[in-house]
């Protein structure tokens, strides 16, 4: 079948119509029509999508718990941890304040030679509680605290 | 004793056939067959002249199809970022350096969770965002399959465990 004059003319115009919409689409960048207002991340504004109740003092509860006995609970740490953001952590630092504790036992046992413990703050706990590579793993999420 | 067996007179040796093919209705016959036959055939060359050029356009153009279709399935999708949201924490250029640091400790025998965390971390939503579109979709290693974006990447080359590392560091958007 032989294309018209008229044939001609529409397919130029609607081969023209692709390429100004795939030249739109490259052009312009394409932006997130969600409204969502909340950064996942915990890195932006917002706290996290998936803790919006959060609570320092039951992080830091949670914290303590999983640190203050003989040896350490490294899965409780980090699912402590797992949604709260940089700011979060900031509370959470502010929150756990210094707590008594043995830095040669690991725990919060007092020898029977001493009268008292020193009270120490979150980061020195975590890292002598954590092993250098869960530390780090702690430290590349909250460079500002750790 | 020798059992009897008859002569095997079949077709033109058959001296009856013989005599009906040798008679101008049988030769008349045999004719108008070889006609019929030869019209057939001539038929049967047309109509496959015709059918074949038409399958072969139709083939061609299934394969075009599937090839179009593949190419647009498999296209690479970039996420938008949210104005919503804090600016990305990237420049564009950051973020071409951290997809091609990322390939690289993904690509070949074994990948380094700890070098793609240590990439990952920090991002904000649109810096993540940024980081996705610049990584787009990449060469698999080896010969068999498909390109695959940054998220497809991880998924492929990083187990349960250090899939929740990642996440543990960027949370959220994978």
């Amino acid at each position: 079948m032989k294309m018209t004059p008229q044939n001609v003319k529409y397919l130029k115009i609607g081969i023209g119509v692709v390429a100004a919409i795939t030249l739109y689409k490259i052009i312009v960048p394409k932006t997130d029509g969600s409204g969502s207002t909340y950064d996942p991340t915990g890195n932006g504004t917002g706290g996290t999508a998936n803790n919006p109740n959060f609570n320092a003092v039951a992080v830091k509860n949670a914290l303590l718990d999983a640190m203050k006995e003989t040896g350490t609970e490294e899965e409780e740490i980090f699912a402590a941890l797992q949604n709260v953001s940089q700011a979060q952590f900031a509370q959470v630092v502010a929150a756990f304040k210094k707590q008594p504790y043995n830095p040669t036992t690991g725990n919060q046992y007092m020898p029977i030679w001493q009268s008292n413990l020193t009270d120490y703050n979150l980061q020195f706990w975590l890292k002598e509680e954590l092993s250098p590579s869960d530390y780090a793993k702690l430290r590349q999420k909250y460079p500002q605290y750790l | 004793m020798k059992p009897i067996t008859l002569p095997k007179n079949k077709g033109l040796k058959n001296p009856a056939v013989a005599a009906v093919a040798s008679s101008p209705e049988g030769k008349e016959a045999i004719g108008n067959a070889i006609k019929r036959a030869q019209r057939q055939q001539d038929v049967a060359i047309e109509v496959a002249g015709k059918i074949i050029p038409f399958m072969f356009k139709v083939g061609v153009a299934c394969i075009a199809g599937y090839v179009v279709y593949r190419i647009y399935n498999k296209r690479f999708v970039k996420l938008g970022e949210n104005n919503s949201l804090n600016p990305a924490n990237i420049s564009e250029g950051q973020a071409a350096n951290k997809a091609e640091t990322i390939y690289q400790a993904m690509y070949g025998w074994g990948a380094d969770v700890e070098e793609v965390a240590g990439q990952l971390a920090g991002l904000n939503y649109n810096g993540w965002v940024r980081l996705y579109n610049a990584f787009g979709n990449r060469e698999p290693f080896g010969v068999f399959g498909d390109k695959m974006n940054l998220v497809e990447w991880l998924n492929d080359q990083f187990d349960a465990d250090e899939m929740a590392e990642l996440r543990f560091v960027l949370p959220g958007v994978f």
